[in-house]
């Protein structure tokens, strides 16, 4: 159990969490259409931050990612009380790439250029611009990234060595990162579907986003994160489970310590990359947890995937679905899927709500479900 | 939980040898370490072809894993899913990335290629080996903290989550590289307690 005290997320949509869920409320997407991504010059559909967003930082050598990290931890820190040199404060960061952009533009792979691209040395380089003390926690995990550093910071905060966590991570969009998606034939022909029929793919994004985790409740009502739990489909590197048994596992695990059952559960936010393997195994999952009928969202449509801040970009939204009474709708969703279809909102409802499920699948068949609740 | 956490097995790879408990089990000779793999996975004697697909942190994990898990079969349902996997890692899949990026100029971009350059996929290839579903994390760190590691992986055993878990260190960059992975769980049997300074000694022996 741990309370949520401040968050932001840093998209496309906007600079801060408020501005964020308010444009993907309105049923908007920053998902467009680019050239001059892909090296061969072929358009594709992503989301981007705007060109300048960072004009008003401190550059100081950081990277467009560490100044994402950056600007994100700085909102969200600006909302609350924070120790941030104490000891008993601990940054965990969540990316899979981390710098890896640089690597773009770069002419030779230097050693200098080869340091840079160390997690840990970025999540050093960023905690110690807010002054901390500790030994930052990074958390590499595909994109099940952002749900475990959240997972991971929960567990250091019940075993009594920290008061606060402060959970953030980013991912930059990069060629580097796109490529390997169109590799794959991973990448949609369009703005994505996401448990659509006609899903044919993703879209990727870049964010940042930061959630300020307390083991003492706030002053005033607060969101907890109640429960949570990690699992491994153990079936394939880069394929999801045939069957979700493995999300339904972690889906339970994460209800039994919030004490909860799914019949609780208001809400999904899901994965649902738009995906043909994601979507479907999710939606078995979904099934096999009890919680198919429960109006379920995909933040992928408005921002795109943005791999390791997705789990935290898409749980700010869940919490402020939670304290704002809102289901928010899924761009790009067109027609349900045959199979399991599930109930997708196309506009925002308004709803009371106290439990929200986030799930989140990974490369490496990783999967992570969290369980927040507005008491 | 009646037992005490103890390290039943360890074991460690690095400059072209492989012990188990302090003990050398297989030792190449001076060699790069794609043939070093190659070798040590044929003395292995298993059928996985697999294997020859995974880039070279992969490899160094599945070896190490094979060894320390030897006779363990966490397959069983109750096993499965409470048995964790928590590794550490510097450089990530930096030596893959490396190689992804001259694919890439030269338009050459491979998907099998592609999925290892993210660092958690070792332990992905762990889970499908080993039939291991419950909590697997990768935390990236500049240098193998052991203290950060027993603290996290004993709190999972203390809030009754796992019933084994296989921990340790994994790194390789190129030809440096550098394996040490530790089973633990509670036992009664006379071995080594799961505490910071057992597994820095192991680490560092």
């Amino acid at each position: 159990m741990a309370y949520i005290a401040a968050h932001n997320i840093l998209s496309p949509l906007g600079a801060t969490s408020a501005a964020t869920f308010a444009a993907v409320a309105a049923g908007r997407s920053a998902v467009a259409e680019h050239a001059g991504l892909l090296p061969s010059g072929e358009l594709v559909w992503a989301a981007r931050l705007p060109a300048g967003w960072a004009q008003a930082l401190p550059a100081d050598g950081f990277s467009p990612f560490e100044l994402m990290l950056i600007a994100s931890i700085q909102d969200a820190t600006s909302q609350v009380e924070v120790a941030l040199t104490s000891e008993r404060t601990v940054f965990v960061f969540a990316t899979t790439k981390g710098n890896i952009g640089l690597l773009d533009e770069a002419a030779e792979v230097s050693p200098a250029l080869r340091g840079r691209l160390s997690l840990a040395a970025s999540a050093r380089a960023v905690a110690r611009y807010f002054g901390s003390v500790v030994v930052p926690v990074v958390v590499s995990n595909a994109c099940i990234s952002g749900v475990a550093a959240l997972l991971v910071a929960q567990r250091l905060l019940a075993s009594g060595q920290y008061d606060t966590a402060v959970v953030a991570g980013a991912d930059t969009v990069s060629q580097f990162v796109l490529t390997g998606f169109q590799a794959f034939q991973a990448l949609s022909a369009g703005p994505c579907k996401p448990f659509s029929a006609d899903r044919d793919g993703i879209n990727l994004g870049e964010a940042a986003a930061t959630i300020i985790l307390t083991a003492a409740p706030p002053d005033g009502p607060a969101v907890r994160l109640a429960g949570g739990a990690i699992s491994n489909d153990a079936n394939h590197i880069s394929g999801p489970s045939r069957t979700g048994a493995e999300l339904a596992q972690a889906i339970g695990q994460a209800l039994a310590e919030a004490e909860l059952t799914a019949a609780d559960v208001d809400f999904v936010s899901a994965h649902g990359t738009a995906t043909p393997y994601n979507d479907a195994m999710e939606a078995k999952a979904f099934a096999l947890s009890g919680v198919q009928q429960k109006p379920v969202h995909s933040a992928k449509g408005a921002l795109g995937h943005t791999l390791g801040a997705a789990g935290l970009v898409e749980s700010v939204l869940s919490v402020l679905s939670l304290t704002e009474g809102c289901l928010l709708p899924t761009a790009g969703y067109s027609q349900p899927m045959q199979l399991e279809a599930l109930p997708i909102a196309r506009t925002a409802q308004p709803a009371a709500l106290r439990v929200g499920l986030k799930t989140a699948s990974g490369f490496g068949g990783c999967n992570g479900a969290l369980i927040f609740t507005r008491l | 939980m009646t037992h005490s956490l103890k390290l039943l097995r360890s074991c460690s790879i690095q400059n072209g040898t492989i012990q188990v408990d302090g003990t050398n089990v297989f030792a190449g000779p001076p060699a790069t370490f794609a043939a070093f793999a190659t070798a040590a996975f044929r003395a292995l004697g298993i059928e996985y072809p697999k294997f020859h697909k995974m880039d070279n942190l992969a490899k160094l994990g599945f070896l190490a894993a094979e060894h320390l898990l030897a006779g363990q079969d966490f397959r069983a349902p109750g096993l499965a899913a409470r048995t964790g996997v928590v590794l550490a890692n510097a450089t990530s899949s930096l030596d893959t990335d490396l190689r992804y990026e001259t694919q890439l100029r030269q338009r050459l971009a491979s998907p099998a290629l592609f999925v290892y350059t993210l660092p958690n996929i070792v332990v992905g290839e762990l889970c499908i080996r080993h039939g291991i579903t419950g909590e697997n994390l990768l935390f990236m760190t500049e240098r193998y903290e052991p203290a950060a590691q027993v603290a996290y992986v004993a709190n999972l055993f203390a809030k009754q989550r796992i019933d084994r878990c296989l921990g340790g260190w994994i790194d390789l960059l190129g030809q440096e590289y550098r394996a040490f992975f530790y089973l633990v769980g509670p036992s009664s049997e006379a071995a080594l307690p799961y505490t910071t300074a057992n597994v820095e000694t192991l680490f560092i022996s």
